[in-house]
């Protein structure tokens, strides 16, 4: 009987208080939308940080006239140090082929002989892109026998980490913001529902209703408007970014801003969160300021 | 049983009651009386532990304002029915869904519900309005449906605070009949009035305040 009482309660004070119910899940959707926005963001700024991590990789020479079998241990050796991702090996024919593609000379015909070591490419996994794995790794291939040189471009890497950062701490700071934000707003806007609905809360008293029972067709109802909240974010959220699209054709790469369904299931959950941490909260400290 | 020992209340810049001692039976209709500010809605208030007192001890049947937690106040009120001189009905709930209500929100099962609704509203003489809401009633009708809420839950007690302040002579007495009614019923009913002459010649006991203090203590002669 509570469980259906608590579920219809929280379904009629939305009917009976449509005009509250509908600004306080027009404000929670607004809420949502800035944290939706912050979370595509961030997670299309992730996916370029990798993207650039991705494009990073070490040059290995191998030290002149190593035998072929020498040079196959050596890339399976490589190709089990941790954080490398895969590796392409270059032989001395392709680098003189590469070198006469790229100067118009023949090498060959120059010096009379072959000067280029055979050598790897080394591309790093996004996740060990930074200076100091970078650094790690290429120690460690450094450290193999026969490997005459590593090289990389680590003050490359040292900028893009000294930018990540910076641009990580803006972003939780930002994203702290928005969603503390969000809570807060929420938190009142629910508050200021309940409120309006202190007469059913007294009579609730009045007759011997717990604090508990009273406060869950409240939960119920926030839950209620923030899932509501979730959907009509979503639907904003899509909106704006197709209605972006269009105006800012030509503009900006908007086509490569991917909106995950991860995110709008986020936006879902943190909408039925919202509601019940706001109705739960409001309900219990107004219950708690009265006797 | 319902005592208070040597009570006193005392607000910020006032004093609601002091030093009162009182014992009320099972059965008994009492009522309050004295002046506007004499400390009759302190005393229900009192009871019903919606303030607790400065000093001195209540005691509900088994609850009592020194041991009673946070947690155990409901169920005091589900023990003591509660009515108001401006009825305090939930307007956007018809009739029996404001009894209804008592029920609902401590736990009764649906059936009980039904039954126990039914059997209030034909104590009251409410059932032909039973789809009313309270801005459809005249004030007497809805000071019944406050007292079948108070009553359904079949309480130890009947406070009523001023039941018949917002009531005409006719309704007020109609007001009256139910409460004695439901007093011979076995259910205390204590009522907090300045209203003398409609208890006058009842054959109740007549608790006089001035100023927080009790300044009489008796039954009042019954007239024949």
């Amino acid at each position: 009987m509570s469980f259906f009482f608590s579920l219809s309660e929280g379904f009629k004070n939305l009917r009976r208080a449509r005009g509250a119910a509908f600004l306080a899940v027009l404000i929670l959707s607004l809420a949502i939308t800035m944290v939706g926005t912050s979370a595509v963001v961030g997670w299309n700024g992730k996916k370029f940080i990798k993207f650039l991590r991705s494009q990073f990789d070490l040059t290995v020479f191998v030290q002149m006239d190593t035998a072929d079998e020498v040079v196959i241990q050596l890339a399976k050796d490589i190709g089990k140090i941790e954080g490398v991702w895969d590796l392409t090996y270059i032989s001395p024919a392709q680098a003189a082929r590469k070198f006469e593609k790229e100067f118009g000379e023949n090498v060959m015909t120059i010096l009379g002989t072959n000067p280029f070591p055979a050598s790897f490419i080394v591309r790093i996994s996004p996740e060990f892109g930074t200076a100091v794995d970078a650094s790690y790794i290429a120690s460690r291939i450094a450290n193999l026998n026969n490997i005459e040189e590593v090289r990389y471009r680590k003050s490359l890497l040292v900028i893009v980490d000294k930018y990540i950062k910076i641009l990580i701490g803006i972003a939780m700071v930002v994203g702290f913001i928005v969603l503390f934000a969000a809570v807060l707003i929420s938190s009142y806007t629910i508050k200021l529902a309940i409120f309006a609905k202190r007469d059913l809360i007294w009579t609730m008293r009045l007759v011997g209703a717990t604090d508990s029972f009273i406060r869950r067709p409240f939960v119920v109802e926030g839950m209620v408007e923030g899932l509501l909240a979730g959907i009509i974010a979503v639907g904003f959220l899509e909106v704006a970014y197709k209605v972006a699209g269009i105006v800012l054709r030509g503009y900006l790469p908007l086509h490569r801003i991917e909106i995950s369904n991860e995110i709008y299931l986020g936006m879902l959950l943190f909408g039925l969160f919202l509601g019940w941490f706001s109705s739960n909260i409001s309900v219990r400290k107004y219950l708690r300021e009265k006797i | 049983m319902i005592s208070l020992a040597n009570v006193s209340a005392r607000f910020t810049d006032t004093i609601g009651v002091e030093g009162i001692t009182l014992d009320i039976n099972k059965g008994e209709f009492v009522c309050i009386t004295g002046p506007t500010g004499a400390g009759k809605t302190t005393i229900l208030k009192l009871l019903y532990m919606d303030i607790k007192p400065s000093s001195g001890r209540v005691t509900v049947e088994e609850f009592d304002s020194g041991t009673i937690t946070r947690k155990q106040i409901p169920y005091l009120r589900r023990k003591v029915g509660m009515i108001f001189q401006d009825f305090k009905l939930l307007g956007d709930r018809n009739v029996y869904d404001n009894i209804a209500f008592a029920l609902r929100a401590t736990g009764y099962k649906r059936a009980d519900v039904k039954k126990m609704t039914a059997r209030v509203l034909a104590q009251v003489d409410l059932n032909h309005r039973r789809y009313h809401f309270p801005d459809q009633l005249s004030g007497g009708e809805q000071q019944r449906v406050a007292i079948a809420r108070a009553l359904v839950v079949e309480p130890y007690v009947i406070l009523a605070d001023e039941p018949t302040g917002n009531l005409d002579p006719e309704s007020s007495n109609l007001i009256l009949d139910v409460l004695i009614s439901i007093q011979r019923q076995g259910t205390s009913v204590v009522m907090a009035t300045h209203d003398y002459h409609m208890i006058d010649g009842r054959g109740f006991r007549r608790i006089h305040l001035e100023d927080g203090k009790v300044t009489d203590d008796s039954i009042d002669v019954q007239a024949e």
